[in-house]
């Protein structure tokens, strides 16, 4: 499966129209994205972006204005496409009178799968979220953690290639977050794709390894993280000069940023003209690198950038 | 095979959640206690005991049964889409006309059972005061549930479309008019030359022709019933079912899940 397409949009569009008089509200614009297999994909925006309808017409269940969605090289619209998908909703909602063990036997029978192999799936699943001895409580009485964790387990209950998970970090407590990271990137040492959505940058940046920014239902940036956390960010060096050499008038000279720490500087350069200055000075004697390397910047800075950039 | 096993687990899981909903167990509650209520009567009055049973039985059973399915049916697509339980389900490989025919075998099944009890009920009741059933009671009674599998087909179409109030309104406005079908189609034939026939033809034609599924008078006169009062309502219940259920379908396959 590795580098084949799982999700697919192709100018991906939904508008709304709300209202008496029609209003159109455009969630998703032109939305253009491939998800290749075995990815941990990240979709940020902020509240309203447009995150959640693009997952639902991802899994139909809303159809697109204009454009559409592949999963697995399929219409997204037919129910086959969603076969091998697991997913999990934000703020999950079951049916209360259902026991946790009937929710995942009737998921199990909603794909086709035998009861022996259901029955073995689904004690496994309520092991893994730590729900084993709470099989045959009805889900009504579920806390919003458990409810999350039962979630995860009927979507893994197909045993699914792709799995996504809409803003499944939101509401949980820290602890619950340690461990949904963890179990996300079980998923990805398995070999599945996880898609998520999140706004919160922090838990994407540890375990997502593809990002996507949408703001107003526009992609602004899709790509690698790492690319995107060190694109146009620069270089950052730690210097020793040698006694008597003034290295902040050379940075204020050359543009640099500098800050000075225990007899040693640490300076962040624009670009390589300026790293080859650097190695000039250091050919030269002047001043001892100590360390050098692409300044990287939190996802949230790179999130606001894009942002910032996108207003302008 | 597939299709059918998944419609099966719609259905089976719409089942337990009808039968589990303390609201259905309340309303059975209401019914029996209004059936208590028809033997005591029975006893104030002058007539028969058993044909007032009957009656007033056969009356209760219907209308608990179309209470039922009308108010529990009002929010069985709408309360799933406001509660958001049906996203996790229809992200699964189910068409959602799948989903429509397994919540209408669902809660028609879980309708059916209550209903059926209740006419146990009623049985039970009338073997006390001294009169057993007869076979015009259970075809009564039997024509009866087509009806309210009717208003269940209706109820659930609405509110694959629109809020459970005015689910509500419509199912209860088509139920009046095809309680009134008869009349309606008595005065098309008595006026043929008024000026509403084209209104009034067209109302005929939709409506459900739910007087075709009164028995009660047979039943407690016991009246001779032939066969072709139970097999033309059982194939006109079942087309009309068919119908309204395809409506549903096409109506909720576009529908956008908030």
């Amino acid at each position: 499966m590795s580098g084949a397409v799982v999700i697919r949009a192709e100018a991906l569009t939904k508008h709304y129209f709300l209202g008496v008089r029609r209003r159109r509200v455009e969630a998703v614009n032109d939305l253009n994205l491939n998800v290749g297999a075995g990815e941990i994909f990240a979709f940020l925006g902020l509240n309203g972006a447009g995150k959640t309808t693009t997952i639902k017409l991802l899994l139909d269940h809303a159809r697109p204005t204009n454009g559409r969605a592949m999963l697995f090289g399929m219409d997204a619209r037919k129910p086959a496409a969603r076969r091998k998908v697991g997913y999990l909703p934000d703020l999950p909602h079951f049916y209360q009178f259902l026991t946790a063990r009937e929710l995942l036997n009737y998921t199990g029978r909603l794909f086709g799968i035998g009861s022996a192999t259901r029955e073995q799936r689904r004690e496994k699943l309520l092991h893994q979220v730590g729900l084993d001895g709470r099989g045959n409580e009805p889900l009504g009485g579920f806390s919003r953690g458990m409810l999350q964790r039962i979630g995860l387990a009927q979507a893994l209950m197909n045993d699914p290639e792709l799995v996504i998970l809409d803003e499944p970090l939101g509401g949980l407590d820290p602890m619950g977050r340690v461990d949904l990271r963890n179990i996300i990137a079980r998923l990805k040492g398995e070999g599945r794709t996880v898609f998520f959505s999140s706004h919160l940058l922090d838990d994407a940046q540890r375990i997502a390894d593809q990002v996507g920014i949408i703001h107003q239902g526009r992609l602004l940036a899709c790509g690698a993280l790492q690319e995107l956390l060190t694109r146009k960010t620069g270089w950052e060096a730690e210097i020793a000069p040698l006694e008597g050499f003034d290295i902040a008038a050379l940075c204020r000279v050359r543009g640099w940023t500098w800050e000075k720490a225990d007899g040693t500087y640490r300076v962040t350069l624009p670009d390589e003209v300026e790293v080859r200055e650097l190695h000039r000075l250091a050919g030269e004697g002047q001043a001892v690198v100590q360390s050098l390397g692409r300044r990287q910047i939190s996802l949230e800075e790179a999130f606001v950038e894009e942002l910032e950039r996108w207003e302008r | 095979m597939g299709a059918v096993n998944r419609v099966l687990a719609v259905a089976q899981t719409t089942l337990r959640e009808t039968i589990r909903n303390k609201i259905l167990l309340n309303l059975v509650g209401f019914a029996v206690a209004m059936l208590g209520l028809s033997w005591v009567v029975s006893n104030w009055s002058l007539g028969e005991p058993g044909k007032i049973i009957t009656d007033l039985g056969l009356t209760v059973t219907a209308l608990a049964g179309v209470t039922i399915a009308l108010f529990t049916g009002i929010a069985l697509v709408y309360g799933e889409v406001e509660r958001r339980t049906i996203l996790p389900v229809l992200a699964k490989p189910l068409a959602r006309w799948e989903f429509i025919l397994g919540k209408f075998f669902g809660f028609s099944t879980a309708v059916m059972l209550v209903y059926a009890g209740m006419n146990a009920a009623l049985i039970l009741l009338l073997w006390g005061v001294g009169r057993p059933p007869t076979g015009q009671l259970i075809a009564a009674a039997y024509l009866s549930a087509w009806e309210v599998e009717l208003v269940v087909a209706l109820a659930l179409m609405f509110s694959a479309f629109s809020t459970p109030s005015l689910s509500a309104l419509y199912t209860i406005m088509l139920f009046v008019s095809g309680r009134f079908s008869g009349d309606i189609k008595e005065f098309l034939t008595q006026n043929p030359l008024t000026s509403a026939k084209p209104v009034l033809t067209a109302v005929y034609a939709v409506v459900p022709h739910l007087s075709m599924f009164n028995l009660r008078r047979e039943a407690v006169h016991s009246l001779a019933v032939g066969w072709e009062r139970l097999v033309f309502p059982t194939l006109y219940g079942a087309l009309y079912c068919l119908l309204v259920l395809v409506i549903a379908a096409l109506v909720f396959r576009n529908r956008d899940l908030a």
